[in-house]
């Protein structure tokens, strides 16, 4: 097992320890993904966050992002990241920018950032009467409404790519209380390295989290519009759904579905890395069924998985861990990899599990 | 005389798909019963105990033709047990049944859990693609 995959899970789990909740996204801006990201916020537990400004954070800071950023060309990939951390919903976002539109979105935020609430609420009111709009058909209210709507300062910081393109790096804080004196995370730096780290890796997505059904279903549709072929989506798709359920079926606390999910792509090949922690004595446990897998051809395991459906099928204890995994390892194009690493809680082990397709 | 032509008057099974959970249809004039959809949750028993509870009170025994239709485009691990279930129960009697399963155009998987079934069962099995 390459330590390369084995650190990429470990590392975000160790990076993500003090969130409650993060999804990160690296790739194409696309129109779609608005409503798949407000269905992945929907499915987080918001921690007393109002959920319905969550909604609206997410949807106009990705729509701002289609309207104002300029992608150089079909391999421009952007970042867009939310996470919640003590009681705090943020979102980071980095995506190209050409050098003539930096001073009037330096502006922008300037703006936004000088005013109170009251003060916002005027400016948006006699924007929309007078109807001034700008080039790209906005009139600036996005922005406005996301500094209105988060009630805190944006951040942002711009970095030169090349002559005429720049990343532009925006964060939104939105918080379930107002504290005297709060202090803003800034996470700008952290979303860069990430971002960098992403690219470097390949990876697709990162998220952490519970892996419900209503967290599933979003992740699984931005897989399906990705550009590889249709028959290894749909392998992907279904590999993922059986990794993502598997951690709630192996989870050291039963009640407890959180884990964390890394997607690699590279053009048509795809690694699912998964992780979460488990008590150490289920450790040989999963290490004899794998083995197992890993030693059968496709048709044995075919053969095997009918075998194991037919003998428990009507019985009451559950087996569809075991089917799950026989399904992961029918539809992987390699032996699956596994890892524990103990650098974790007493008694327990972080069980790293990776599937390629 | 017409309370025993009601009696035997076949109810349909409609159930609601969900993002998570398939489209049920029985229609008895046509003999046709359709799965649709996808099947995602991570304990489907509630769900598929509707169904199975159904079929066993108005299909078994009824000497009925039936013609189960499977159109999904992912069921996981844990609806396959229940799949199992419905379709080793039509088993019993398979001169009644034939079956239908659905695959859309390049999807491997769902093919091969259709060829894995087919030989599993004594009625007759159709894998058939079609595009969406």
């Amino acid at each position: 097992m390459t330590r390369q995959k084995e650190n990429i899970i470990f590392d975000f789990y160790q990076k993500t320890k003090e969130n409650d909740f993060v999804f990160t996204y690296r790739g194409l801006f696309l129109k779609h993904l608005t409503a798949r990201l407000v269905e992945i916020g929907e499915s987080i537990n918001n921690k007393g966050i109002v959920k319905r400004k969550m909604s609206f954070l997410l949807v106009e800071c990705f729509q701002n992002i289609l309207r104002y950023s300029e992608n150089a060309s079909a391999n421009s990939n952007g970042y867009f990241s939310f996470r919640i951390l003590n009681g705090t919903f943020i979102i980071n976002s980095i995506n190209l920018v050409k050098t003539k539109d930096i001073p009037e979105l330096i502006q922008r935020v300037t703006e936004v950032n000088l005013l109170n609430q009251k003060e916002l609420k005027k400016v948006y009111l006699q924007r929309l009467e007078t109807g001034q709009f700008n080039e790209k058909g906005g009139a600036g209210l996005g922005l406005i409404e996301i500094a209105r709507k988060s009630g805190r300062k944006l951040q942002y910081k711009i970095d030169e790519i090349d002559g005429d393109l720049y990343n532009f790096h925006q964060q939104v804080t939105l918080c379930n209380r107002e504290v005297l004196g709060f202090e803003d995370i800034d996470l700008i730096r952290e979303a860069e390295s990430d971002f960098k780290a992403m690219e470097k890796n390949d990876i697709l997505m990162e998220y952490k989290g519970d892996f419900s059904r209503t967290a599933i279903l979003p992740l699984l549709d931005i897989i399906e519009n990705s550009v590889a072929e249709k028959k290894t989506l749909k392998r992907v798709g279904h590999v993922m759904i059986e990794m993502l359920q598997n951690i709630s079926k192996h989870n050291s606390n039963k009640s407890d579905k959180v884990g964390v999910c890394s997607i690699i792509n590279k053009g048509d090949d795809f690694i699912i890395n998964t992780g979460n922690i488990v008590d150490i004595e289920s450790i040989e446990n999963l290490k004899k069924k794998i083995n197992l897998l890993n030693g059968m051809t496709k048709e044995e395991l075919s053969r095997y998985h009918s075998k194991r459906i037919l003998e428990v099928y009507d019985k009451e204890n559950d087996i569809s861990s075991e089917l799950g995994l026989i399904e992961i390892a029918k539809y992987s194009s390699k032996k699956l990899e596994i890892d524990f690493n103990p650098n974790c809680e007493k008694g327990k082990s972080f069980f790293s599990f990776h599937a390629s397709i | 005389m017409k309370n025993k032509i009601k009696e035997q008057i076949m109810k349909d099974l409609q159930i609601k798909g969900t993002m998570d959970s398939p489209a049920v249809s029985f229609t008895p004039s046509t003999g046709i019963f359709l799965i649709e959809g996808r099947s995602l949750q991570e304990d489907p028993q509630a769900f598929f105990s509707i169904v199975i509870d159904w079929l066993s009170s108005n299909v078994m025994g009824k000497k009925i033709p039936v013609h189960f239709q499977y159109k999904m485009d992912y069921f996981n691990s844990s609806s396959s047990r229940y799949l199992m279930k419905i379709l080793m129960m039509l088993n019993k009697e398979p001169e009644w049944y034939r079956m239908t399963w659905f695959v859309e155009e390049g999807d491997e998987v769902i093919f091969e859990k259709g060829e894995e079934y087919k030989l599993l069962l004594d009625f007759p099995v159709d894998v058939i693609e079609y595009i969406d």
